[in-house]
């Protein structure tokens, strides 16, 4: 008598994995109406089904393992394929890491800086394997990163779009690909759009709806435009406890009220500027933009920072 | 030189007798269906398009050849042995005028035969689909197939040596480990060497230089980023690498298998 455990075994895992992708997309239509919000944003009903569901929950963590996975993926495709990693304790303290830093003609272009970060395949100079370290330089993606330009990021876009698909309450994905899109001038309508949509399914982000006020404030100067984004996110950003926030929805908070003081600025709307600046210096009392705004205003400069209105289309 | 011909017909016959086992047992058909999968899975995406997404595609495709091949290799080496042992088929072959060197030798050419026949197979499947989307791999792909052949060759004596010492699960569960870890292993051994002295300091440079570093046949990232192919030192010295580990690996086994009472 043959032993086909091994194989009984394989082919059993193999059926489970073919069922589950089965039951899987069934249940992925099913819940389909409940996980996918609307292009209003979800509902406060929709948000309390999407919180019950046992499945929508199941389907949310496959989907953020997705997006995150992806988001990783862009940081590689950026650079070419070479690994980063954030430096140890140690290397923080010796100072001695191989260096890892952005031209300066990237980071005019928008690129980050990277003053915390280092290769994962260490330096000829500083490898400790040898020959081992020297073919690994070889097979692998690497190359010298202290002065390194990045790849085209238009090329990440489709990896954006992948990855607010996948999920869509992804919101680094809305505001970075904006970004990524926004490197393109002819392509502002279509940045905000893209955060438009990533507000819709996100009706409660801090960061995507300061973002599309920045993009009317600084990118297409429609000051008007701004003042309702701005403030919605100053609202939402003022109910929540304050301790829940993270670092990014605090940056997009302190952000809001700077944006929202330059909108008002730039309309002539001296007053909701002084009292935006006011509010914001409350919490944020370093803010250059709200201290900017009462300076000008001390030195009766103020006027001639109102922008002239755009020609009107024929 | 008479040993050495006679050696050689040994080792071909008893590969020969693996892959035939393989194939009347519709080993291969796993693979087959595998790659029917893998097909229409890259059908299915593809369909949403594929602009813009050619290195994730690469990226993805590779990732699976290598995920495949490994899996494909480990189970393949991983009842060589064990099943003749199991089905009693080891008694009328070690009646032979052959050794039992010369029988592990031979199940590892079979397995390692069979697992380089199914790489090939994924690789032309994968290759087809990225072909029909327009998505060049380029000649650095070649150098891939290579190393991973020489990867595969390192994983076959791994297992097969593995499979003299433990049961068949436990032996691919330890040779999946092997494989699939083998890249975090390397990056934290890399990551905590320098940050400790003295004796830690040698033990770690010791587990790196004697567990096989199987992550650096894996040229993926290079072929899905579009990098130039690798100098021929670095091939030379991985080839060497593989068959000094290959030799290793089966030379234990074959002590192990010496002593084993069947």
């Amino acid at each position: 008598m043959r032993d086909t455990t091994l194989w009984r075994d394989i082919a059993l895992g193999a059926g489970a994995v073919v069922l589950t992708g089965f039951i899987g997309s069934v249940l992925a239509t099913r819940t389909a109406p409940v996980v996918e919000v609307s292009g209003a944003g979800m509902s406060p009903r929709m948000q309390e089904n999407l919180e019950q569901s046992a499945t929508a929950s199941l389907f949310g963590q496959f989907r953020s393992s997705m997006a995150d996975f992806l988001w990783l993926k862009v940081d590689k495709y950026l650079h070419n394929g070479v690994d980063l990693r954030g430096l140890t304790a140690d290397e923080k303290a010796r100072q001695d890491e191989d260096k890892v830093r952005t031209t300066a003609e990237d980071v005019a272009q928008g690129f980050e800086q990277h003053e915390k970060e280092t290769t994962i395949i260490p330096s000829a100079k500083k490898d400790w394997r040898g020959i081992l370290g020297d073919v690994e330089r070889a097979v692998q993606p690497y190359e010298d990163m202290s002065n390194h330009k990045h790849r085209d990021p238009q090329e990440a876009l489709p990896l954006f779009r992948l990855m607010t698909a996948s999920n869509p309450n992804f919101i680094p994905g809305y505001v970075y690909g904006a970004a990524m899109i926004a490197r393109d001038k002819k392509k502002y309508a279509e940045a905000v759009a893209f955060l438009k949509e990533g507000e819709a399914n996100n009706p409660n982000s801090i960061e995507i709806k300061t973002e599309i006020g920045m993009f009317y404030d600084a990118k297409l100067r429609e000051y008007e435009k701004a003042v309702q984004p701005l403030t919605e996110a100053l609202v939402i950003a003022a109910r929540r406890d304050p301790s829940t926030l993270t670092d990014d929805e605090k940056e997009a908070w302190q952000n809001a009220f700077r944006w929202l003081v330059l909108s008002y600025r730039y309309q002539g709307e001296r007053e909701k500027a002084h009292q935006t600046a006011l509010a914001g210096l409350r919490l944020f009392p370093n803010d250059a933009a709200c201290r900017s705004q009462l300076q000008i205003e001390r030195d009766g400069t103020w006027r001639k920072y109102v922008a002239t209105p755009k020609p009107s289309a024929p | 030189m008479e040993t050495v011909k006679r050696k050689l017909i040994i080792w071909k016959a008893l590969a020969y007798a693996s892959i035939l086992e393989s194939v009347r047992r519709k080993d291969i058909y796993v693979a087959v269906i595998l790659c029917v999968l893998l097909f229409g899975t890259a059908t299915t995406i593809g369909s949403f398009g594929v602009k813009g997404l050619e290195i994730f595609f690469k990226d993805v495709a590779l990732t699976i050849i290598g995920l495949l091949s490994t899996v494909i290799a480990i189970l393949f080496s991983a009842r060589q042995i064990a099943e003749e042992v199991s089905r009693r088929t080891v008694y009328p072959l070690l009646a032979r005028p052959i050794s039992r060197g010369d029988l592990l030798f031979g199940k590892f050419l079979g397995a390692y035969a069979l697992s380089v026949f199914a790489l090939l197979l994924f690789a032309g499947v994968c290759a087809l689909c990225l072909a029909v989307y327009s998505i060049p791999l380029g000649t650095v792909f070649l150098q891939y197939l290579l190393l991973r052949a020489f990867a595969l060759g390192v994983l076959c004596a791994l297992t097969i040596m593995l499979s003299l010492f433990m049961t068949p699960q436990a032996t691919t569960t330890i040779a999946m480990l092997v494989a699939v870890g083998s890249s975090t292993f390397a990056g934290a051994i890399k990551l905590l060497y320098p940050g400790s002295e003295g004796m830690k300091q040698n033990i770690l440079a010791g587990v790196y230089y004697v567990v096989p570093q199987l992550n650096l046949f894996d040229m993926g990232k290079k072929v899905s980023y579009g990098w130039s192919a690798v100098p021929l030192w670095a091939i030379g010295f991985l080839f060497l690498y593989a068959v000094m580990y290959c030799a290793l690996f089966l030379f234990i086994g074959a002590l192990r298998f010496k002593r084993q009472a069947l």
